[in-house]
């Protein structure tokens, strides 16, 4: 006999997670909560993948690693990292050092920001006097000739055919331009003044958007070899952490500001887009490190990483909130681990942690052996509004078939006690070989999305649901859910909570 | 089944978490209420028991079961003889002072304890220690958490238990304003006290009872008449 239910279903999940609303006012295509998860095109949530070691053995003695990337440099693909005191060619995850007689100052903000100005690959920190280039090959890294013009530049760009540094030790205003196709020339008076600190720079359309907290300027060339540049503020507002300054497709720039992420599209406004991280995820980050935060664009999923420091006192990034270009919503926080620098390696997202280590993210599903604790929470609807009690009986979940691991389904609600079920993510199938053991060997299933019913308990107008999964080596896929239930009617309660 | 069994049965046909204690708590007290319902339905055979104490010389009140709701018949099995019971009023005509002791031939019922429990006189007044064994009619008494991991079979027959279930779940279901359920739930109930009263009248023995003729009511009667058969 067939049961006599409602449905409510929840998911996709397109809209990504909110932190800004309570989960009562959150529509079923948005979650309330999550940590470790991803959610894909069709809206599906899934368990993060985790990370490895990319170099095996840790660089200059488990230093903190301030700057890597990969760059096409002498005809071949190398991978290079500052960590430390020391610079490396890492290429293939064997750092040999490439220092030289450079000098590196070693220290977690002593960041470092790089561009390849043409066929040499040029950094800078803000911190050490001279930025330091490097040629590849086997070439030892070697200082800047800046003519002398300046010390200690902290943003880098190479645009124009010219290499641009700025706000320097004398002038955090200043942005100096070498000649064109000439990074060592510099002359004594080609710099634009700002009036306030420099906070990033970053080519955009056809222009270069120079970043101060009170604005965005843009310098567009002229084509008149006495001003060759025109210097303009556009907006009044820009970023605060010129690595979190990030151009993805559709030509917007997102950058981190105190407030949240905004984007700018080249006009004369900039949008806040991080409005979904307010309250319950931006107010817990120290936003007096913000400064220091920094965003990764990963091209395959048009994903933007934001690496952020979570927590009062948290000083360096400890998690990455994901904004999706595709679905224009965001998700994560991803954590458990802090990074200091992160770069495209092989197009897949790497970081540099604390230790000396390039972590290659996006790999297996573990991180670097760890369990990758994950979860996420639905909204919270009452699917006949708020005056009618419902009796919940049970969710029917639709999952990719992954294999035999098992996810914890956590119930709660305003006036259920909170109980978990359990539903496993298909089965380790076994291929009719001669592995293929009778009465032990389940065949290996070609259904791509099984479904699972777990208990619901309780009454009240709501509920919601918590998937968690704390395993090594064990994901999930969660496409939607339905919460079927019978409507009780209007019931008065004699108090909150539970009764 | 315990009675945490039966409420854990009773729970998830509500629909309740069946580890909570508010939850617990609310299925005990309707367990408590659908008992007394069942128990003043008849008089069912399996509330009928018996137990014993022991006489002390020199005291006159004694103390029975805590379920012994009605004494029925007292005996002296050490003496082997049985026990009269009398009112109070005859005991206290009989000796105001309660002074006589000796060998009980009377009981008396005397109200109830300080602990609520039916308390008896015995006169005379005993002068040794002598078994008394007594049969009552018991009443399940309230349960309460510690009772929890009891099991259910010394109070109620094992026919009439899942009638338990059925009624806390008809009376919770009740209270979360699904009367659809309580009334499936309650149907559930009659049919099992049904089955369980029809085989609480057949419960008299080997004894086999014989409805009369209906002709052997009414006008019809036989009586000889003197005279003879020619």
């Amino acid at each position: 006999m067939p049961i006599s239910a409602e449905s409510l279903k929840l998911g996709p999940w397109r809209a990504g997670v909110n932190y800004s609303l309570p989960a009562e006012e959150i529509g079923p295509e948005g979650l309330y909560d999550m940590e470790n998860c991803t959610v894909g095109l069709a809206g599906e949530v899934r368990k993060r993948k985790g990370f490895a070691k990319y170099n095996a053995s840790a660089m200059n003695s488990g230093a903190t690693v301030t700057a890597f990337g990969q760059v096409y440099i002498a005809a071949a693909d190398k991978t290079f990292a500052i960590a430390g005191d020391k610079f490396f060619d890492v290429t293939g995850g064997t750092a040999t050092d490439r220092s030289g007689s450079v000098t590196i100052t070693a220290g977690n903000d002593n960041t470092w920001n790089w561009v390849m100005a043409g066929a040499t690959l040029v950094a800078c920190n803000g911190v050490d006097t001279d930025a330091i280039t490097w040629a590849g090959g086997t070439a030892n890294a070697g200082t800047l000739d800046d003519d002398g013009r300046f010390t200690k530049p902290t943003w880098i760009a190479f645009w124009e055919n010219r290499l641009w540094l700025g706000n320097e030790n004398s002038n955090s205003d200043r942005l100096w331009r070498a000649d064109a196709g000439d990074i060592t020339t510099w002359g004594a008076t080609n710099y634009h003044q700002f009036g306030y600190d420099i906070t990033g720079l970053q080519p955009f359309q056809n222009t270069l958007a120079v970043h101060t907290d009170e604005g965005i300027h843009t310098l567009t060339a002229t084509g008149n070899a006495t001003i060759p540049f025109q210097q303009q503020q556009r907006t009044q507002r820009g970023t605060i952490a010129g690595r979190s300054i990030v151009t993805i497709p559709g030509e917007r720039q997102v950058f981190v500001r105190s407030d949240g992420i905004y984007q700018w599209t080249g006009g004369a406004q900039v949008d806040k887009i991080s409005f979904a991280l307010d309250d319950r995820y931006w107010s817990s980050l120290n936003t007096a490190r913000l400064a220091y935060s920094f965003a990764l664009y990963y091209p395959a999923k048009e994903e933007v990483w934001f690496f952020l420091p979570y927590g009062s006192t948290q000083t360096t990034m400890n998690s990455v909130a994901i904004y999706s270009g595709r679905l224009d919503a965001w998700f994560g926080p991803y954590n458990n681990f802090t990074r200091d620098s992160a770069a495209l390696v092989d197009d897949l997202p790497h970081a540099g942690d604390f230790a000396g280590f390039i972590m290659a993210h996006e790999t297996n599903n573990n991180d670097d052996g760890s369990a990758i604790k994950a979860f996420f929470e639905t909204a919270a609807i009452a699917p006949l509004g708020d005056s009618v009690e419902c009796r919940w009986l049970y969710a029917r979940t639709l999952f990719d078939n992954i294999g035999d691991f098992d996810v914890s389904v956590q119930q709660t609600g305003a006036g259920i006690v909170s109980n978990t079920e359990t539903i496993t993510m298909g089965q380790s199938g076994a291929l009719l070989d001669s592995t293929f053991v009778l009465d032990s060997s389940a065949l290996e299933s070609d259904v791509s999305a099984l479904t699972d019913d777990s208990d619901l308990f309780g009454y009240d107008p709501r509920t919601t649901l918590r998937f968690s999964n704390f395993i090594d080596d064990e994901t999930f896929t969660i496409r939607r859910t339905n919460l079927m239930y019978k409507p009780i009617g209007r019931t008065r309660h004699r108090k909150t909570g539970i009764e | 089944m315990t009675n945490l069994e039966v409420m854990q049965t009773a729970l998830r046909r509500v629909g309740l978490n069946v580890g909570s204690s508010t939850f617990k708590s609310g299925a005990r007290t309707y367990l408590n209420m659908v008992g007394k319902d069942i128990q003043s339905r008849e008089k069912w055979n399996w509330m009928f028991k018996a137990s014993t104490f022991d006489t002390v010389d020199g005291t006159q009140a004694y103390s029975l079961a805590s379920d012994a709701i009605t004494p029925l018949s007292f005996r002296n099995t050490t003496q082997n003889h049985v026990i009269i019971m009398m009112s109070s009023q005859d005991l206290d005509a009989a000796d105001p002072d309660h002074s006589i002791s000796g060998d009980p031939t009377w009981a008396i019922l005397d109200g109830v304890d300080s602990s609520g429990y039916t308390q008896i006189a015995l006169y005379p007044k005993p002068d040794s220690v002598d078994t008394i064994a007594y049969r009552y009619y018991s009443l399940v008494p309230d349960f309460v958490e510690s009772n929890d991991s009891d099991s259910l079979d010394g109070y109620y027959s094992p026919i009439v238990q899942p009638a338990l279930v059925y009624g806390v779940a008809s009376l919770y279901k009740e209270e979360k304003g699904d009367d659809q359920g309580a009334v499936a739930d309650r149907q559930e109930m009659e049919r099992v006290l049904a089955v369980a009263s029809r085989q609480n009248a057949n419960a008299q023995g080997n004894r086999i009872y014989r409805m009369r003729r209906s002709d052997e009511v009414g006008h019809f009667g036989f009586s000889p008449e003197e005279g003879t058969l020619t």
